[in-house]
């Protein structure tokens, strides 16, 4: 917990304060590509060597595609009660709440089809839904379970918040945090596309 | 995504034929955490120096960390309720 903290933390004083050199800033967006190929390879290396996880699978069996269906509409719901205590229309918080963790696509997504400002919020509430999955995730687990934690993460629970979800879980959720992640991250295009028509 | 895909797989492939390799357990534990401790300090430097967000955090910043607590409780309790139903509590 403390190492996420001081990592994002510092990378967000580096930005903040330029101490890094221009050429990073250049190769951020590879070298970001980079790091997620390798933390998903190493969870691919310790997913082989735990069978629990796939007697996890196993037991949950078709059920599985259901998890991710079941949380989007969760999230979309609470969306929905947002628009109702702010000043956003409806329209605008289905769509920005799309984004399901999916910060980067979200934020682009919207920015061209619906506007600037609306793409800007769609890109900080996915970032902050991010950050809130890398903090509470290990409470949801003990409190809530284990489909609550994976689905707490949305569509990152396929790549930045598979290894917290494989070492919080000792492996067991991997399964379900990549096809939950994979489903959440298809649906994004689609959901955004379909809400911001109504804008 | 296929290439995330194709990573998962090729390290669950490697991380099969060192099965018994304790040296390969702790190569696999190296890099999801020095993955992820990378991607976060990747994630707080595009956030440090993106000008636009630190313009607009006192207009959207509420309402951001609003929609995103909500969706995200959100997607958690029903997934929890639906997880009751099926009487499938996931073992801890």
């Amino acid at each position: 917990m403390i190492a996420i903290f001081v990592s994002l933390f510092s990378g967000f004083l580096c930005g903040f304060l330029h101490l890094l050199p221009a050429s990073f800033s250049w190769y951020l967006d590879s070298m970001v590509d980079g790091a997620l190929l390798v933390l998903v390879f190493g969870v691919g290396m310790e997913l082989a060597s735990n069978d629990e996880a796939f007697r996890e699978t196993k037991r949950i069996g078709f059920e599985i595609f259901l998890l991710p269906l079941v949380a989007m509409r969760g999230s979309l719901l609470r969306a929905l009660g947002v628009a109702v205590f702010s000043s956003l229309r409806v329209t605008e918080s289905l769509s920005v709440a799309s984004g399901f963790g999916w910060y980067s696509l979200s934020g682009v997504l919207l920015a061209r089809l619906g506007n600037p400002s609306l793409g800007l919020l769609a890109f900080m509430t996915n970032v902050f839904r991010e950050i809130i999955t890398l903090f509470g995730v290990g409470w949801v687990y003990r409190v809530l379970g284990g489909w609550a934690a994976v689905a707490l993460g949305g569509a990152t629970s396929m790549d930045t918040t598979l290894g917290l979800l494989s070492r919080i879980s000792e492996g067991r959720l991997v399964p379900l945090g990549v096809t939950s992640g994979v489903v959440h991250s298809l649906f994004v295009p689609i959901c955004i596309a379909l809400f911001s028509r109504f804008l | 995504m296929w290439k995330i895909l194709l990573a998962l797989l090729c390290g669950f492939f490697v991380g099969k034929i060192g099965q018994n390799s304790s040296f390969l357990r702790r190569v696999g534990r190296v890099f999801t955490t020095g993955g992820l401790l990378f991607l976060l300090f990747a994630m707080g430097v595009r956030l440090g120096m993106d000008e636009s967000i630190r313009q607009e955090f006192p207009r959207f910043g509420s309402l951001a960390l609003g929609c995103a607590f909500a969706s995200g409780v959100g997607a958690a309790v029903l997934a929890n309720v639906f997880e009751r139903l099926l009487g499938r509590r996931t073992k801890r």
